[in-house]
């Protein structure tokens, strides 16, 4: 057998053993997995021998062709119906065969050839039709035995036609008297129901035998027994049976696919609006997630300020930095206030997280979990969607919650990465900018040269009379006050817009994150692609078969 | 009796044709409902209600295996080279009919076998080439043939000419002696003895005949043949014909065709039947063979009926199920609203001391509010949506999921059901628009208010059924809330009093009201949460209208073909059908 014809077994046997979402391949496996035992089996034999099955109607002579052929009474022939009742099997010597235990006569000087006489097809004792069809599934040719009475029944034709294509076919008129008058007929009949005829033969199968008993000269009562067994002796060459077998695979192996193929173009039009369904939706999750990120995690600056907060905190220097320290101190407990008391509703939430991550600390301990429940509800719903449409379209969809857990993995995986990345590298560049040495100067230079002046003043008076009164003190303290108060309230703002720009930033590198295909339905994109796949490869089955 | 009979049997067709032309749209069911019940319909069609026509004459059909010699052993019966004999098999398409003058001539006018259309005989070529319509009879005229006695010639019952079947089929129902020809290779063939195991079964009677016989050892096979097709068939030592095969019967028809035990040929044998007692039991016996199988019918209507009915029941159920997990939360507590009915409640003094906590509380209450917005405000670090729209979208978006996923399910199921129902259910669903059933289903279920509305509404009915109801409740409550409103102030009065000095007794009796007011809300909030269990009925009831919206709006008009199909399976012509056979079982 070729190559390219044994790839397309093996793509077979992988689509034998498919057991995922795709309904109508699922209920294909079973006959795919036949099929293909089937093909292994005659790619195995190809070199064996030809197995003939003699098959036709009761009575219509099938045990004495056998025996003319063998020339000796090896098989029962009578005329009470039926006769045979179990196959036998008549081969060369040294060909080893399994029949269960069927009777076999090992005496053929045919080679390469075992005949197999079979039971009637058409009587009352239905289990001979199990025995016929059994050998049918297992011969490579058919003789097909038809006396002019019996050669157009039903019961013999309905056992021939799955076998359409799939099997070398060759008519034997039986009993044979004068001039045929039913092989134009016969024949006619097959053409019309698509049955290709190698061959046809009359024969008169009791005057053989009685010839060959006798031990005489061919007769011409013969009809064309001579012809027929010239044919199975030389005719039947190996290369000739290899032909027969390959043909008869090659038919299997065609009939599967185009099967397949029929079934692949049914399916490929809802394949298509599947997979715009599916990026419909992908857009969807991306940007309904987005909208939810903007509206209700990064929706109100305090979660940036939160943080930067945080930062500067950690770095300001100087004068007025420790005053900013303290006020952000007071001005953030309340957001950490529920850090401290494990009841707290608002200990966990995605705001938390969200600042813990972008803040760099650990608030809370606890695993990122950044999608809200509404976000997933949201997915949820339109997971419900696709599920939908592809129920419509004839595959099983796949379960819900895996399907929401990746999602949420993935969204986490995606917000953590931007939060923990460019987000924060932004606030720790204000941050830096905001603490740095030359602001800490500028900010520090007034309240610093104020108290220095006032220092100045104090120690002056003590070496020159008189003291100063409290009310220097009073005033010197206002001032400072209103100083440092107005200073705070510009570095405040300051650290206000620079929390807003980074917001803005923060949110421009969200939605470019968020914008990558594949944040849901990765197990349903799997699955179109996987049928997506399956019909190609059949395509291409198809071509190389037909090719 | 036998008028009975007539009419039953003739309503009993009717509502049957009846109960055909109503399941004609489903071609599937229809199949499966009549499936096994070709034989009582040709029965009832070509035997029985031409019967009730008023002819009596014995018809005798000749039939069996293609390529046996019908049509030859029909020539020998006659005497005569009328039905054409081919060397091929399957030769014969269409059936001969041979009758005396009078019998021709009914049979031509359609009076002898009425579902038949007569054409008169002329070319043998028109038996043989199938263009004649499927129900056609050649009629040929032979007036060697008594008044009493019309002969059949019927094509075989074997070949792969299926269409065959059927004329020698009806053709068959409509005959009262058959002719079972035979040969020696075909005397056991599955399809031959099944067709004559029937006939006998339809109480025709059975002559069995060997065909091209062997006559050198006295038809010993030949006999041993026939009794082996006798016991097969389950005939009782019939009397048995056999033609040799070293006829030259093409040329000599005059010869008889002599019985194997016995004298008379079957010509004579035909002639000399006892014709009426003959009809008479054919009759009985086809009537009795027909009440059997028709009710074995309908009980096999029945059964499919209810088969169906289950599978729609399966699909409610699981409506029914989906329901079960939806899980609405009201958004709002039930505490607040006791505490609020409660305080409508209250008795005078009662509402005397909470109108001065209230009153207090009023200058006190906008400070807190600012305070307490600031810390809520400073402590999330995130946005929230605003809690009534996020609690009906919430809702809204489960429904939809809830629903989507059943008609998933739905989908899945109906192609894992036996057929036909897979289809009917799978062309029902077909034709419903997912997204617009998705939405009704939820904006009913819904309402048309907010949820918390709804169920504000419904707390308040259910609290005030409590409150008639349960006397015992309402007095301890309505103590609770004295006590609780009133002791605070009951201690910081006279306290105030005793005490003396600026400002602190109108402080005392300010902060007294004012405690009882806040002790009797936390109070009465935990007592509504933990006693009262609103919120599991409610919630039975959104679910219960959530199931009535799917029922109404998926599961009805998803299953709707399979509605169709059941009523018409167990309607009015099936129940017609059911009472008239009733009677024809009476009457027969």
């Amino acid at each position: 057998m070729p190559d390219s014809f044994m790839n397309v077994v093996e793509a077979l046997e992988g689509l034998a053993r498919y057991e995922g979402p795709w309904k109508a391949l699922r209920d294909e496996a079973p006959l795919l997995r036949e099929r293909v035992a089937e093909l292994r089996e005659r790619e195995q034999r190809l070199d064996d021998v030809l197995m003939v099955a003699l098959v036709g109607g009761s009575g219509v002579g099938k045990s004495t062709l056998l025996n003319a052929l063998a020339g000796d009474h090896i098989a029962a022939a009578s005329e009470d119906r039926p006769c045979t009742t179990v196959p036998m099997a008549y081969h060369p010597p040294g060909v080893h065969l399994d029949l269960d235990g069927w009777p076999c006569v090992a005496r053929s000087a045919l080679e390469h050839l075992v005949l197999i006489d079979t039971p009637d097809s058409d009587t009352i004792v239905r289990s001979h039709r199990a025995l016929v069809e059994r050998v049918l599934k297992d011969c490579d040719l058919i003789l097909l035995c038809g006396s002019p009475e019996k050669y157009l029944d039903e019961a013999t034709w309905s056992m021939l036609r799955p076998l359409q294509g799939l099997r070398g076919l060759v008519c034997v008129e039986t009993k044979a008297e004068g001039s045929s008058r039913i092989r134009e007929h016969w024949l006619s009949h097959m053409r019309e129901q698509g049955f290709a005829v190698a061959g046809y033969f009359r024969v008169n199968a009791l005057h053989t035998l009685d010839r060959k008993l006798a031990g005489s000269g061919t007769k011409l009562d013969e009809f064309d027994f001579p012809r027929f067994e010239a044919f199975l002796r030389d005719e039947l060459t190996r290369e000739r049976i290899a032909r027969i077998k390959r043909s008869n695979a090659a038919g299997l192996l065609g009939k599967t696919v185009s099967r397949l193929s029929q079934l692949g173009e049914e399916t490929a039009p809802a394949l298509e609006s599947l997979r715009a369904k599916l990026r419909d939706a992908g857009r969807d999750v991306s940007r309904f997630s987005l909208d939810q990120v903007r509206a209700r995690l990064f929706a109100a600056p305090h979660l940036w300020r939160f943080a930067l907060g945080r930062e500067m905190s950690l770095r300001t220097k100087g004068f007025m930095g420790g005053v900013f320290r303290l006020s952000e101190t007071l001005r953030t407990l309340p957001a950490r206030l529920p850090a401290l008391f494990p009841w707290s509703a608002a200990r966990g939430s995605t705001g938390h997280r969200a600042a813990s991550l972008l803040a760099d600390q650990e608030l809370f301990g606890e695993e990122a979990n950044l999608a809200s429940e509404a976000v997933l509800n949201q997915y949820r719903a339109l997971q419900s969607e696709v599920h939908l449409a592809l129920a419509r379209a004839g595959f099983d969809p796949p379960p819900g919650d895996e399907g929401l857990k990746d999602f949420q993995e993935e969204l986490n995986q995606r917000l953590a990465l931007v939060i923990r990345g460019p987000a924060r590298n932004r606030m720790v560049r204000a941050a830096r900018l905001l603490t740095s040495w030359p602001v800490t100067f500028l900010l520090d230079a007034l309240p610093v040269a104020f108290i220095a002046y006032s220092g100045y003043r104090v120690v002056w008076a003590y070496f020159n009379e008189p003291l100063l009164n409290v009310s220097f003190f009073f005033h010197a303290g206002t001032v400072l006050l209103i100083l440092s108060g107005a200073e705070l309230f510009l570095f405040s703002w300051c650290a206000r817009i620079a929390a807003w720009m980074a917001r803005r930033g923060g949110l421009r590198d969200l939605r470019v994150a968020l914008a990558v295909p594949g944040l849901g339905f990765a197990a349903e994109m799997r699955t179109i692609e996987h049928a997506d796949a399956v019909i190609k490869s059949v395509e291409h089955m198809n071509r190389t078969v037909q090719e | 009796m036998e008028v009975d009979l007539g009419q039953a049997l003739s309503a009993f067709d009717a509502a049957l044709s009846e109960f055909r032309a109503r399941l004609a749209p489903f071609p599937d069911l229809l199949d499966l409902v009549l499936e096994d019940t070709d034989e009582w319909l040709k029965l009832l069609k070509h035997k029985l209600l031409p019967h009730l026509a008023g002819e009596g004459c014995l018809v005798v059909a000749v039939a069996g295996g293609t390529n046996t010699g019908k049509s030859t052993v029909f020539n020998l019966l006659l005497g005569a080279d009328v039905s054409p004999v081919r060397d091929t098999a399957a030769a014969t398409c269409r059936p001969v009919l041979v009758g005396n003058a009078l019998r021709a001539g009914q049979c031509l006018e359609g009076k002898l076998l009425p579902e038949f259309q007569p054409l008169e005989f002329d070319v043998a070529e028109a038996v043989i080439s199938g263009e004649a319509p499927p129900n056609a009879i050649f009629v040929a005229q032979n007036d060697s043939l008594p008044d009493h006695l019309v002969l059949l010639d019927i094509p075989d019952v074997d070949s792969i000419e299926k269409q065959h079947w059927d004329v020698a089929e009806n053709i068959q129902a409509a005959g009262d002696v058959v002719i079972a020809v035979l040969t020696g290779e075909k005397y056991k063939d599955e399809r031959v003895v099944a067709f004559f195991r029937r006939a006998r079964a339809a109480g025709r009677v059975v002559l069995p005949l060997m065909n091209k016989a062997n006559p050198l050892d006295a038809y010993a096979s030949a006999r041993r043949h026939l009794d082996a097709f006798c016991a097969d068939v389950g005939l009782d030592h019939p009397v048995c014909f056999a033609v040799p095969h070293d006829f030259a019967l093409a040329a000599d028809f005059g010869r008889p065709i002599a019985a194997l035990e016995g004298e008379s040929p079957l010509r004579e044998y035909l002639e000399s039947l006892p014709v009426a007692p003959i009809k008479k039991q054919v009759f009985h016996d086809t009537v009795l063979h027909f009440v059997a199988l028709s009710a074995q019918f309908l009980a096999r209507s029945r059964e499919i009926a209810a088969e169906l009915r289950g599978i729609g029941r399966e699909f409610e159920e699981r409506a029914e199920a989906c329901s079960a997990r939806y899980d609405p939360e009201p958004g709002e507590s039930v505490g607040k609203l006791v505490h609020q009915f409660i305080q409508s409640k209250r008795g005078p003094l009662s509402r005397v001391i909470a109108w001065v906590g209230g009153f207090t509380g009023q200058y006190l209450s906008p400070l807190g509010r600012v305070i307490s917005s600031a810390i809520r405000r400073r402590s999330t670090l995130e946005t929230q949506a605003s809690p009534n729209e996020a609690v009906l979208s919430h809702h809204r978006q489960t429904l939809e999921k809830l629903t989507r996923d059943l008609i998933t399910e739905y989908l899945q199921h109906a192609r894992n059901v036996r057929q036909p129902a897979s289809r009917l259910i799978l062309e029902g669903l077909e034709q419903l628009n997912d997204e617009a059933a998705v939405q009704l289903v939820a904006d009913l279920s819904l309402g048309m208010e907010s949820i918390s509305v709804s169920f504000r509404e419904h707390a308040r009915h259910k609290i005030e059924e409590y409150w008639e109801e349960d006397l015992v409740l309402r007095r301890f409550l309505l103590e609770l809330d004295a006590i609780l409103i009133v002791a605070p102030t009951a201690v910081a009065v006279p306290l105030a009093y005793f005490t003396g000095g600026l400002g602190v007794p109108e402080v005392l009796a300010a902060a007294g009201p004012l405690a009882g007011a806040f002790f009797a809300q936390v109070m009465e909030h935990q007592i509504g949460d933990k006693w009262f269990d609103l919120i599991g009925p409610w919630r039975r009831d959104q679910q219960q209208a959530y199931c009535q919206a799917l029922q109404h709006h998926l599961t009805r008009p998803g299953l709707h073909r399979l509605e169709e199909a059941l009523a018409l399976l167990e309607g009015e012509s099936y129940q017609a059908m059911r009472s008239h056979h009733e009677s024809c079982l009476i009457a027969s």
